[in-house]
């Protein structure tokens, strides 16, 4: 697996609680939101304070960061493009 | 005639985890080491997001086996009423800290700032969609969280009312709060737990009933009492009376 894919999922378990839950559980490809993981407005926030201090990145617009958390692979790319750490 | 009775509880305290339906075989343990898995076998992936005091809530609740005593028509219509002592103190001590270490305050800690929020993640994992209430006081909390959903089904206005007498508060939130110059005592929970049911509605027989009969009444004071009573009795516990004025359960025949 991906190294920051890995790394994000790890991540996932860890700051959104998913306590019985291992990395090889979260499809990588599968949407975050709603339907896959059915991560809600609360997890979005969690998500947005993990970027800021993993990896340094600031999400301002609401809009964006709906594209960004469609899934694990897309995060990945977005994060291998614009991480400050 | 139809009546109230109750169908089902749940407990987790010093004493274990034990309840109508399910019975967890495991050693007690305390809040932070409790996984889902050790209360039940229905995959729950949110229970390590809820605080203390949902996560208390939700593991006594699960010993009822709701599924097993009503269906989506039922849940529909039945509500929720919570009697709490201490709220989410520990949880607004932990945020306080949490906002104070980090840059950023913890938004899923942030939901939880708030005692109802735990009626709310009870509504949503079994499907109520009845009326909520939340009552916080020093004492008699619980019982009249008890009062309060004898007269939601006993008046019509549920089928079925979920009553908890809920309280967490844990030794890593009195050290936070000592740095806050509160002086609070630590590491106790407790979690009482019982489903009330329209007697027309409700399938097989009531642990116990609520009848209006006058008789030798033995008043409780608090929901673990009752509870302490349905498990050393089973079924057949004849409450005769509960009301506003005296915040009391009261049992017909029984010695405390």
């Amino acid at each position: 697996m991906d190294d920051l894919i890995s790394e994000l999922k790890v991540g996932i378990i860890k700051h959104l609680g998913f306590d019985d839950m291992e990395p090889d559980e979260i499809e990588t490809d599968a949407p975050l939101f709603e339907t896959g993981l059915g991560l809600d407005s609360i997890d979005a926030l969690e998500l947005v304070v993990l970027l800021k201090e993993s990896y340094g990145i600031e999400i301002k617009d609401i809009e964006e960061g709906k594209t960004i958390f469609a899934s694990i692979q897309v995060l990945s790319e977005f994060v291998k493009e614009n991480r400050q750490k | 005639m139809s009546g109230v009775g109750i169908y089902g509880y749940g407990r987790y305290d010093a004493s274990g985890i034990s309840g109508t339906r399910r019975t967890s075989d495991i050693e007690l343990m305390g809040i932070d080491d409790l996984k889902w898995k050790h209360v039940s076998d229905v995959t729950y992936k949110r229970f390590g997001q809820l605080d203390a005091l949902s996560k208390a809530a939700m593991a006594a609740t699960e010993m009822i086996g709701i599924s097993e005593l009503m269906g989506a028509d039922i849940a529909s219509e039945t509500g929720i009423t919570l009697g709490t002592k201490d709220g989410c103190l520990g949880t607004d001590i932990d945020f306080r800290a949490n906002a104070i270490e980090r840059d950023v305050s913890n938004p899923r800690l942030f939901a939880y700032t708030l005692p109802s929020t735990v009626c709310g993640d009870l509504a949503i994992r079994h499907g109520f969609q009845g009326a909520n209430a939340c009552y916080m006081s020093e004492n008699d909390n619980g019982v009249l969280a008890l009062a309060e959903g004898f007269y939601l089904v006993e008046s019509g206005e549920l089928q079925g009312c979920l009553c908890l007498e809920v309280d967490a508060l844990f030794e890593e939130s009195a050290s936070a709060a000592n740095e806050f110059k509160m002086n609070l005592d630590t590491d106790r929970f407790s979690a009482y737990a019982f489903l009330l049911m329209n007697t027309d509605v409700a399938a097989g027989s009531p642990l116990g009933e609520f009848a209006f009969t006058p008789g030798e009444d033995c008043k409780m004071g608090s929901l673990r009492e009752l509870c302490g009573l349905i498990e050393s009795r089973g079924k057949d516990v004849p409450i005769t009376k509960i009301g506003y004025d005296d915040l009391a359960v009261s049992i017909r025949g029984m010695e405390r």
